[in-house]
């Protein structure tokens, strides 16, 4: 079932001669539990697409389906709520709440949702991630990787429909990025959670079941690995 | 090394400046305001000097610096190139008019020439000045009082006598022609009539044919500053080789120094109420503005902290950046004091009326001063602020490691390593975020609860004004109605009270109880010991005392002095405060019963009341049936021209009488004489005793009256307007209700620049608080976009935003009510003894009615910076710091 699903989605920035086409008409299907790269160089227009498919930016045209919903049919504030519900974001720059500490970072969507966090789970997250030692850290006390993973660990702790990554090991040497991605993959696999992760990186986009390659706004080809 | 990196380094200071453009508005804004209020208060202060000084010199009748009199033509010509003196003018006086309408105020006929003309505060109205012989000017009162309506060319004979100090020319009559006019001042103590310098000369040359003296020329004097102008005047009269203390000698020079300028200055000086006043709210506003401006470039600075340390790991030293960072607020300076000088000046133009009106000067006296030192000194003052304000964040960037600086994110100085989890709630991130940044917080809080603290002090300054106290202190009955002369300070002969005017006021009002005060017509003496004479001498100096001691006649230890006696009727007896010993005796009228006056000060505290004589003790009271000042020296009566250290008084006809002191009391001020002589005793007998004692007619000073109540209060009020506003009335009248108004006003007056104040400092302060929210939110925006997109909804942002501006206003309002219960009291005390009529009350209203709107603030200042910021979308405001 295909947990994610984008059709004839296109953005366009400026008019005329300045008329930019970002997106130009993608079509995209991600099935339940899938791990998909997304991968372009600068300006391919991959992070519009991330952006687009978390209903963050609302398209020029196109629709987004997540779990069944289309999302650009939601108004503003609802469209917030649905995201906070059923889209994690883990982004480059790990943006962490710098006043708030790992445990409030992490369960700051479910506790704006007015929900309990599930202390189970995050429990089983933490370990996961191997944040139990740094609960009570303030975000400015933690390294670049250790950031990154309360930045996973947030994302997972709303048990979202799908997990959007842009560019995770975008600011980590490539030792941090390995543990990182291995730590999201199996995360993924533990949660069974579908991710959607853009990147430059090739290397990196070889640990996805399946890597998208986006340029000037088409994607050019699906590449499928088959998992051991 | 000297290197010529100037220009590059203003061309950053520059580029950089204009970068950051709300920034500049909002520093702009603040030094402005810093500048107003260092502009009004300097305008105030300066025009409260300047309309005193005014007020002076009209009642002396000029501005001159000084006047060398009786000067003779050679004199005349070396005073005039002396080279300290920068301006002269001439006077010719021929003689005066004292006589009929004149007699109140004397007109002086005399030629002036048009220095003169113009520092005697003569504006002509219509015409020109004489020029042929028969012409004149006057004032409109003059030409009043002579009965001719002001038009040119207008035949006015006068008759006046040609005398002046030294010898007596007998009447002339002439007439003369009207050439031009202007308006009399009622404070002006000479009617001036000026005539041609042509008929001057022609009548002087007639004069000397029958071999009188030439007639007074006296020469008034500019010099180049009202510094020091009696030392000036002295200098030149040395260098020139005269002298001014032997007038037989023939080189003799006599001047005479405007205290006009003696007197302001020193009485400026004098106050350390004010001066005390005047600095502490110099320091309150280089705080404010410190407070402020220090935390805009405190704030940009911690904006701009990449980019200065990208600067440094290019090779730009500390001191450059420090120069640059000053460059900026200077700049800043230029733009923001000029706008700071104008408006400020504008609010010291408008309030200086409504200030000087609430003085004894009355507000036509008003004079607002144009001193380009109220201008130099607000700048100067302003600029100083802002060096000062900017020299922390300029010592900040310029410290910083380009290496830190790179990686510096806006959580500077975050010291703590964990957090106690409390949950990601709004309100405990709303406070977490207040914590972020306490320096800045704790400066913003500051610099709110400070407005509200002087909005307190301004509340209790104004509202401590007690009206009872004051009421007390200003009149002592419902009514008091005398002549104009007896309100005015300026008793003579005509000032009585007539019977006809008591007696229709007695018919026309309901009286409850009423008397009138007498006083003796001619002079009287008392005979004091030395210590008693001391004791009443409060104004005088040592020097000045022991000249009186030495030059007054004794009767063995006893020094001759005058006596004020006031003779009371009984109602007035009744509103004595008795001190020592009791009034009863003064009942029985073989008892000679007197009661002596004790000076109080203004808290009604009697003053050296050791040294005045004893109830039961004798005292000799001399009435003076004749009697005049003579020259010591000679012996023959005294001149204008005697030095006063021969002044002696001299008692032709007199008879003695001999009292028994049977108390010590307190006269209130508004039924008492209301002025005293430099030396002896004030004191008060009955009227039938005084009658009875001195031998002649006594003169009635006022008649006092109580009404039974409020009605009759309001007809009485309204007749007695009635009977003394017509123009040609010399009667006056005080009441209750004219003090009460007075009051008010007075009240209104410090409200209104209590208000003016308070509403400048409440900018700062908003201000403040804005810049700290729009800060706070710009700075975050790209935190605000992650934590959207992390799916907190456009309301839960705002609520959060609302809170930390409540937060902000919670902790004003909590800090403000802290500072004013500490600091209330104090003020308090202090200005009870500062001024008399201060009653002090504890209040904290101004605190709550602050709050609501502080409040307000909170929430509608976030909400305004988040409509801002929400024009932009998630996606933009993530990428925008990336």
């Amino acid at each position: 079932m295909a947990v994610l699903k984008a059709e004839n989605l296109k953005k366009i920035y400026g008019s005329g001669s300045n008329e930019v086409k970002a997106l130009d008409g993608v079509d995209l299907m991600v099935e339940k539990g899938e791990f998909v790269a997304v991968v372009g160089t600068s300006g391919s227009g991959k992070s519009t697409l991330l952006h687009m498919l978390g209903g963050l930016d609302r398209p020029t045209s196109g629709k987004v389906y997540v779990d069944g919903e289309d999302i650009f049919s939601l108004k503003d504030e609802e469209l917030t709520i649905f995201r906070r519900r059923k889209i994690g974001f883990v982004f480059q720059a790990y943006n962490l709440v710098p006043v708030l500490n790992v445990y409030e970072n992490i369960v700051l969507p479910v506790e704006l949702d007015g929900k309990h966090a599930d202390e189970e789970l995050i429990g089983s997250i933490l370990k996961t991630l191997g944040l139990e030692e740094k609960v009570r850290s303030l975000p400015g006390q933690l390294s670049g990787g250790q950031q990154q993973r309360v930045a996973i660990a947030r994302a997972l702790a709303s048990k979202p429909a799908i997990l959007l990554c842009d560019e995770p090991t975008g600011n980590l040497d490539s030792r941090t990025s390995q543990d990182v991605l291995s730590l999201l993959k199996i995360s993924s696999q533990r949660y069974l959670q579908t991710i959607v992760m853009i990147t430059h990186n090739e290397e990196i986009a070889q640990l996805a079941d399946r890597i998208i390659r986006i340029e000037d706004g088409h994607i050019l080809r699906h590449e499928r690995e088959e998992m051991i | 090394m000297k290197v010529k990196n100037r220009k590059i380094i203003r061309q950053l200071s520059m580029r950089s400046f204009r970068a950051s453009g709300k920034r500049n508005l909002i520093a702009v804004t603040a030094i402005a305001l810093t500048t107003i209020l260092f502009t009004s208060l300097f305008t105030i202060a300066l025009s409260i000097n300047s309309s005193y000084q005014a007020y002076t010199f009209r009642q002396i009748g000029g501005y001159a610096h000084g006047t060398y009199k009786e000067v003779t033509d050679e004199q005349m010509e070396a005073i005039k190139s002396h080279r300290k003196v920068k301006e002269v003018g001439r006077r010719i006086t021929a003689g005066v008019m004292s006589e009929g309408n004149f007699s109140k105020i004397p007109a002086e006929i005399s030629y002036m020439d048009s220095n003169q003309t113009k520092w005697s505060y003569i504006e002509l109205e219509k015409g020109h000045e004489p020029e042929k012989k028969n012409e004149i000017i006057m004032d409109t009162k003059a030409l009043e009082l002579l009965g001719i309506s002001p038009v040119i060319g207008a035949k006015i004979t006068l008759t006046y006598d040609l005398t002046d100090k030294s010898q007596s020319g007998g009447q002339r009559t002439d007439t003369f022609v009207l050439s031009g006019w202007w308006k009399f001042d009622e404070i002006s103590p000479v009617h001036f009539m000026n005539v041609s310098e042509l008929y001057i000369n022609e009548l002087e040359a007639e004069m000397k044919n029958e071999g009188l003296r030439a007639f007074r020329t006296d020469l008034s004097v500019m010099l180049p500053t009202s510094l020091n102008i009696e030392e000036t005047m002295e200098k030149v009269e040395q260098d020139l080789g005269y002298q001014n203390t032997d007038p037989d000698a023939g080189d003799y020079l006599r001047f005479g120094v405007n205290w006009g300028y003696t007197s302001a200055q020193t009485d400026s000086q004098a106050d350390p109420g004010i001066i005390a006043a005047i600095a502490t709210f110099i320091f309150l506003v280089v705080f404010t503005g410190y407070l402020i401006i220090y935390n805009i470039f405190q704030i940009s600075v911690t904006g701009d902290i990449r980019f200065y340390g990208l600067l440094k790991t290019i090779g730009v030293t500390p001191g450059q950046l420090k120069r640059m960072i000053r460059q900026q607020a200077l700049f800043l300076c230029l733009i923001g004091c000029p706008v700071g000088l104008a408006v400020g000046y504008l609010i010291g133009y408008l309030f200086v009326p409504i200030v000087i009106s609430r003085t004894t000067l009355g507000e036509v006296s008003t004079v607002v001063s144009t001193s380009p030192w109220i201008f130099v000194g607000a700048a100067l003052f302003s600029i100083a602020t802002v060096l000062l304000s900017c020299s922390r964040p300029g010592r900040m960037a310029s410290k910083v490691s380009p290496v830190e600086a790179v990686k510096y994110t806006e959580v500077p100085c975050y010291r703590k390593k964990e957090r106690k989890t409390r949950g990601a709630h709004l309100q405990q991130m709303a406070y977490a975020n207040l914590g972020r940044n306490r320096k800045k917080t704790f400066l913003v809080i500051l610099s709110l609860s400070l407005a509200i603290v002087l909005l307190a002090v301004t509340f209790l300054f104004a509202n401590g004004f007690s009206m009872e106290k004051y009421l007390k202190n200003q009149i002592c009955a419902d009514f008091i109605v005398g002549n104009t002369d007896y309100f005015r300070f300026r008793l003579s002969e005509d000032s009585a009270l007539s019977r006809e005017t008591v007696h229709e006021i007695k018919e026309n009002t309901k009286v409850e109880k009423g008397g009138e005060a007498w006083a003796v017509p001619g002079d009287t003496m008392s005979w004091l010991s030395e210590e008693q004479l001391r004791a009443t001498a409060m104004m005088a100096s040592e020097n000045e005392i022991s000249q009186y001691i030495k030059r007054e006649e004794k009767r063995g230890d006893l020094i001759q002095t005058n006596i004020q006696i006031e003779g009371m009727d009984d109602a007035l007896l009744d509103k004595l405060t008795v001190l020592e010993g009791s009034l009863d005796a003064m009942k029985d009228t073989k008892e000679h019963a007197i009661a002596i006056n004790v000076p109080v000060d203004d808290y009604g505290d009697p003053q050296s009341i050791e040294s005045y004589p004893k109830p039961g003790e004798k005292l000799t009271v001399t009435y003076v049936d004749e009697g005049y000042y003579i020259d010591s020296r000679t012996g023959e009566k005294s001149t204008d021209a005697t030095p006063e250290q021969y002044m002696k008084y001299y008692a032709a006809k007199s008879h003695d009488v001999e009292y028994t002191v049977c108390a010590l009391i307190t006269v209130p001020h508004s039924i008492s004489y209301r002025t005293s002589y430099m030396y002896g005793f004030d004191a008060v007998i009955p009227t039938e005793q005084l009658k009875r004692d001195c031998g002649s007619h006594l003169q009635s000073l006022f008649y006092m009256f109580d009404v039974p109540d409020r009605n009759a209060e309001k007809e009485a009020e309204s007749f007695l307007a009635e009977m003394t506003g017509g123009a040609s009335s010399d009667l006056m009248y005080e009441s209750k209700e004219l003090v009460r108004e007075n009051f008010q006003s007075f009240q209104q007056m410090f409200q209104l620049l209590g208000g003016t104040l308070c509403a400048i400092v409440g900018i700062v302060g908003i201000l403040n608080f804005f810049n700290a929210i729009l800060t706070g939110i710009l700075s975050r925006k790209r935190e605000f976009a992650m934590l959207q997109s992390i799916g907190m909804t456009g309301k839960q942002l705002k609520k959060m935003l609302i809170l930390e501006g409540l937060l902000y206003a919670g902790a004003t309002i909590v800090v403000s009510l802290i500072l004013v219960v500490a600091v209330e009291p104090l003020i308090g005390h202090l200005l009870e003894s500062m001024f008399w009529f201060f009653e002090y009350h504890f209040t904290v209203t101004a605190v709550f009615v602050a709050a609501p709107f502080f409040l307000a603030l909170g929430v509608l200042l976030p909400l305004l910076v988040y409509r801002n910021i929400a024009k932009m979308t998630i996606v933009e405001r993530l990428r925008e710091s990336e």
